[in-house]
């Protein structure tokens, strides 16, 4: 009887020894990114709600190619920099700005280019410890053919959604909001790029338009401001926020959206309307701070 | 002994299973649910489970950016073959679509919203006769 009591209950600490021996590297590896947001306003509960409605740079990545645009990756961070980065705070966000370069060349079916991508995007993930999260083989598999370019954007999707499932629930939202923040400064970069060299209305109306989620962002960045690696993002991004007070979106008066079914599906029709109205001079404004934030992560 | 080694085997199943309950891993939804957005292109999904959710409510509540210009698809995949409701409200909290119709008792597996006001949108989803199980919400999208 005491040789299966002992061995029960050494079967239960060999059980809770690795799971609480894999929190301990988890723990060492983050220990240079901030850990809590105790003395915040903003909650974890907040913090969580914000990571779930983080919008995703896939629209306006795709948005960009709808509008005519030439393909120019020029524009995007080089992958040589990869070997820049040697804080997790700065591998965070540069993760997320990989991953949103990666989007926009898979939109393009530069498939073989966004291996290059990959690259970076696996170095980063692995140094993080998040990196399996992606399915590296499939993606290279079938970046070997451009109609591909749909799959490896919902497997990269895909595997950027687990990743932040991870490590929220790990307790490193911390992490994930770093990393969403790099890839939406980057979309909102490329769009505002693209407008510089030629005016699109489609497009500043996007950019316009990200005043809605970066009143969230800047929330979420807040809630680490006592972090002196956080400190002067927040600052930054409180900055861009100040610009973007000056864009207005007014709406139409607010009316009952229609249904109608479409091949088996329920079709709402929005009848209200938004215009975004941002001048010439606030965009330019935006566009030269949204290129300091950028510029300064991924140096 | 024999006791202990019925006690023991309990203990662990026990724990095995309510593990795995409270795991329910919505992410083996994920693949089925993306294949009936098409054509629209995936852009993200919610989990939703009721297993791991804090509180008593039977809804769980979301909020996204939609863009004008924009169609979007919510389809929704649960657990037990139980039907996920979803009602999506605009910027005031006002209902403005859902997939399951009351006054026809019709329920649809997607609801598609074209756009046309860039705002954050709100939506809650439930189960069934509050079933407490779990599914996934994909969101897609296309450009008009």
């Amino acid at each position: 009887m005491k040789k299966i009591l002992y061995c029960f209950i050494l079967t239960l600490t060999f059980v809770w020894g690795c799971s609480s021996g894999n929190q301990k590297n988890e723990s060492d590896i983050f220990d240079s990114i901030a850990n809590s947001s105790k003395s915040s306003n903003v909650t974890k509960e907040d913090v969580e709600k914000i990571l779930k409605s983080f919008p995703s740079p896939l629209e306006i990545n795709s948005l960009i190619k709808e509008s005519g645009s030439q393909y120019n990756d020029e524009m995007l961070n080089k992958v040589e920099n990869v070997s820049n980065y040697n804080r997790s705070f700065n591998k965070a966000l540069n993760l997320g700005i990989y991953v949103t370069d990666m989007g926009y060349i898979n939109i393009y079916e530069k498939t073989y280019t966004s291996l290059k991508y990959l690259d970076a995007v696996k170095i980063l993930s692995n140094d993080l410890k998040v990196g399996q999260f992606f399915d590296f083989n499939s993606i290279k598999r079938l970046a070997s053919n451009r109609k591909n370019a749909d799959s490896i954007l919902y497997i990269s999707t895909r595997g950027f959604e687990k990743m932040n499932s991870y490590l929220s629930d790990k307790n490193r939202s911390n992490v994930s909001s770093l990393i969403l923040v790099g890839g939406w400064i980057e979309g909102l970069y490329i769009s505002t790029q693209i407008v510089k060299s030629k005016y699109k209305k489609e497009l500043v109306d996007k950019i316009g338009e990200q005043k809605i989620p970066l009143e969230n962002i800047y929330k979420l960045l807040s809630a680490y401001n006592n972090e002196p690696n956080f400190k002067e993002l927040v600052k930054d991004f409180s900055d861009l926020k100040s610009l973007y007070d000056g864009v207005t979106i007014s709406y139409s008066q607010s009316k009952e959206p229609q249904m109608k079914e479409v091949d088996g599906r329920p079709v709402f029709v929005d009848n209200t309307k938004s215009t975004i109205n941002i001048s010439n001079d606030l965009l330019n404004k935006i566009i030269e701070k949204t290129s300091n934030i950028r510029n300064k992560i991924i140096k | 002994m024999r006791k202990i080694y019925s006690f023991i085997i309990i203990l662990i199943l026990t724990l095995i299973t309510s593990n795995l309950y409270s795991q329910c891993d919505t992410f083996e939804f994920l693949d089925d649910c993306t294949g009936q957005i098409k054509p629209f292109t995936f852009i993200k999904s919610f989990d939703v489970n009721f297993a791991t959710k804090k509180g008593s409510s039977k809804k769980m509540e979301f909020s996204y950016p939609l863009n004008s210009g924009h169609t979007y698809i919510f389809a929704t995949c649960g657990g037990n073959e139980a039907k996920m409701i979803l009602n999506l409200f605009d910027r005031n909290h006002k209902l403005i679509a859902t997939n399951y119709i009351a006054s026809s008792k019709k329920y649809y597996e997607t609801l598609v919203y074209e756009c046309n006001s860039t705002s954050e949108y709100f939506f809650e989803v439930s189960f069934e006769n509050d079933q407490k199980t779990c599914g996934v919400v994909v969101l897609g999208f296309k450009a008009r």
